[in-house]
């Protein structure tokens, strides 16, 4: 390729990242902790499904029997069961929904109810929009980091094609990055650890966009089609071949079309769909069921399993009467190779297709994705402040050193504050209150933290402070759950809380490690120089 | 057996990287049939779609880790 060819490829790269790097950090940082947030983190955060193996189907059967004699007869239309799997709601959750509302709400209405998974004591009932109770359904700090990954809490459509536009950017550094490093590739194994941090931050950034380029590429496309898809991707299909409309277009590719109400009484047998499905796939979990025409002669009833052989998600069909209709995709019966490639962007995006050594990999590898923009801003002020003719004062370098760290550490110090908050808000605030802590404390606390940046002190300082915290806030969650909590890491049959504990503490002293190691070296630097007479 | 799998295909994939840090021709075969031994532990456990795909991050993963950990001054 010539080499002015390079040159533009290589201002794109470098424009790029520089201009979105920042939220490119703050979206692959939220991603990788997103991949472990549900089942594996929720469960932990949520007390009632520490100890919890499965729900017994004959219970599913007599709750949804018995609360859909006290809803009105419209509500029987369509009924969600959400399982306790720590992929959807804390508490087993049974909704009646009418499509066209009653006498009250002209959108869509429902009536839920919301059991304990341990004991099954009813918990929560609700009656209202159906939209609103699932806007206002109680979040936890893995839900809040996952929700804040997909669209920033912006909201839709703006969140979602920001995030979605991100991917696109990623997508673009990552191939322009492979064009301008190619002859990189020989250096897959370059590293010099012990030179000075701008040489050891400048190999990283090569080895961490080689040897991830593919994941990073493949996280880039997918979360841009998850992004844009609906906002922009959904339209112009609806464009093309529905005159527009968008409704058409849905109904027609639905993967569960309402049936038609014959009004002739047959039980529902939901025991042995679910008893069924258990069997027909061992390995998956079933976590969420949809029963239409509950108790109707023409009654279909949809699962979605996630997990066991299928990479992607699948929807079982069974009639009413328990006999076992169909497989298929989360898009529905659609024949053809596209839709095949098309349900296999959702796990590849979350690497939730083959258990925990996936989700492990895909979060290692996810915040090496993070670790990209902020080595490559790094790399860019660096090469702006050194040598005979900088085009950067090392005031500008010291304040934009201390814009990233606000900005990237705040978003480091205010995810991990979550989690110890999470252990307190267990123990010591009402569960309905639980959403109200969150969204301030997180911002808050991120905002604060940028602000700081205006504070003239030393860059290296701000970095080894905000490290040390986000140190402390993890230690702090195994002592804080010990402490409060009645179901901690030392107790019998509670593995995941064991496991979550003792990695937040692990992870917490690694970080508190790194930041001495950092300071000690900053130290020597600083010696070394003054004994040479030059300023750093 | 899936312990036993996945661990295997685990140690394939760093004696890959291993073997692709040192860099000669014939280590460099070998790096890929050490690969494609993993690649079938994979396949065992996960099928072959999902194996296919847990290769290969896996091995990106243990090759960014190599070069993290065993990283060379230079290039040969």
């Amino acid at each position: 390729m010539k080499s002015i060819s390079l040159k533009k490829l290589f201002l794109l790269h470098s424009w790029v990242g520089i201009v979105t790097g920042i939220l490119l950090f703050v979206v692959c940082f939220t991603g990788a902790l997103a991949v472990l947030s549900r089942p594996e983190l929720k469960i932990w955060a949520n007390p009632e499904l520490h100890q919890l193996n499965s729900v017994p189907s004959e219970k599913v059967t007599e709750l949804i029997n018995r609360y859909h004699q006290q809803v009105p007869q419209e509500f029987g239309e369509n009924i969600h069961v959400y399982l306790p799997t720590g992929h959807n709601t804390h508490l087993l959750t049974i909704l009646f929904e009418s499509h066209d509302g009653d006498e009250n709400y002209d959108e869509e209405a429902a009536y839920a109810y919301q059991f304990d998974p341990r004991n099954f004591e009813l918990v929560n009932e609700y009656y209202g929009a159906a939209g609103y109770f699932y806007e206002h359904r109680k979040t936890d700090a893995p839900s809040f980091i996952g929700h804040f990954h997909a669209d920033l809490h912006l909201g839709r459509p703006i969140g979602l094609i920001l995030t979605g536009f991100l991917g696109l950017t990623l997508l673009v550094s990552t191939i322009t990055g492979l064009f301008i490093h190619r002859q990189l590739i020989k250096e897959l194994f370059t590293f010099r650890r012990k030179k000075e941090l701008d040489v050891v931050v400048n190999d990283a950034h090569k080895i961490m966009g080689i040897w991830g380029s593919l994941f990073h590429g493949v996280i880039g496309f997918t979360g841009a089609f998850l992004g844009l898809a609906t906002i922009i991707l959904l339209p112009a299909a609806a464009f093309v071949s529905f005159g527009g409309d968008q409704d058409k277009l849905v109904e027609k590719f639905t993967a569960m079309p309402e049936p038609i109400v014959t009004n002739q009484y047959q039980a529902t047998d939901i025991t042995t769909i679910l008893t069924d499905a258990q069997s027909r796939f061992p390995k998956a979990k079933v976590i969420d069921l949809t029963i239409m025409a509950h108790n109707d002669a023409s009654a279909e009833v949809y699962l979605r399993l996630i997990g066991g052989e299928a990479v992607a998600s699948q929807l079982l069909q069974y009639h009413g009467n328990g006999e076992f209709s169909k497989s298929m995709s989360s898009f529905g019966d659609i024949p053809g190779p596209a839709i095949k490639v098309l349900e296999l962007l959702f796990p590849l995006h979350f690497g939730n297709f083959a258990g925990i050594f996936v989700k492990l990999i895909w979060a290692l590898l996810g915040l090496t994705t993070a670790l990209l923009p902020l080595s490559g801003m790094m790399m860019w002020l660096a090469k702006r402040s050194r040598g005979s003719n900088p085009t950067l004062t090392q005031v500008a370098y010291q304040r934009w050193n201390r814009v990233i760290i606000g900005s990237c550490g705040g978003l480091v110090l205010a995810t991990a504050l979550l989690f110890p908050a999470q252990v307190l808000l267990n123990n010591f605030v009402p569960v309905q209150m639980h959403n109200d802590y969150f969204g301030p404390l997180f911002f808050y606390s991120w905002l604060a933290w940028s602000l700081l940046a205006i504070l003239p002190f030393n860059y290296h300082r701000y970095l080894n402070v905000t490290m040390t915290l986000t140190g402390i806030a993890c230690i702090a969650v195994l002592p804080l759950n010990l402490i409060f909590s009645s179901s901690h890491a030392f107790i019998l049959n509670n593995l995941l809380v064991t496991v979550v504990d003792i990695s937040f503490l692990t992870i917490g002293a690694l970080i508190i490690f790194a930041a001495q190691r950092i300071n000690a070296k900053q130290f020597k630097l600083t010696e070394y120089a003054n004994a040479q007479g030059v300023t750093v | 057996m899936t312990y036993f799998y996945l661990t295997l295909g685990c140690l394939l994939l760093v004696a890959t990287s291993l073997l692709l840090r040192n860099a000669t021709k014939a280590q460099r075969l070998l790096s890929l049939a050490t690969f494609v031994l993993a690649l079938i532990c994979f396949i065992t456990i996960y099928g072959n779609i999902a194996g296919v795909f847990v290769t290969i991050t896996s091995g990106l993963l243990f090759g960014l880790l190599t070069a993290f950990i065993l990283g060379k001054p230079k290039n040969n």
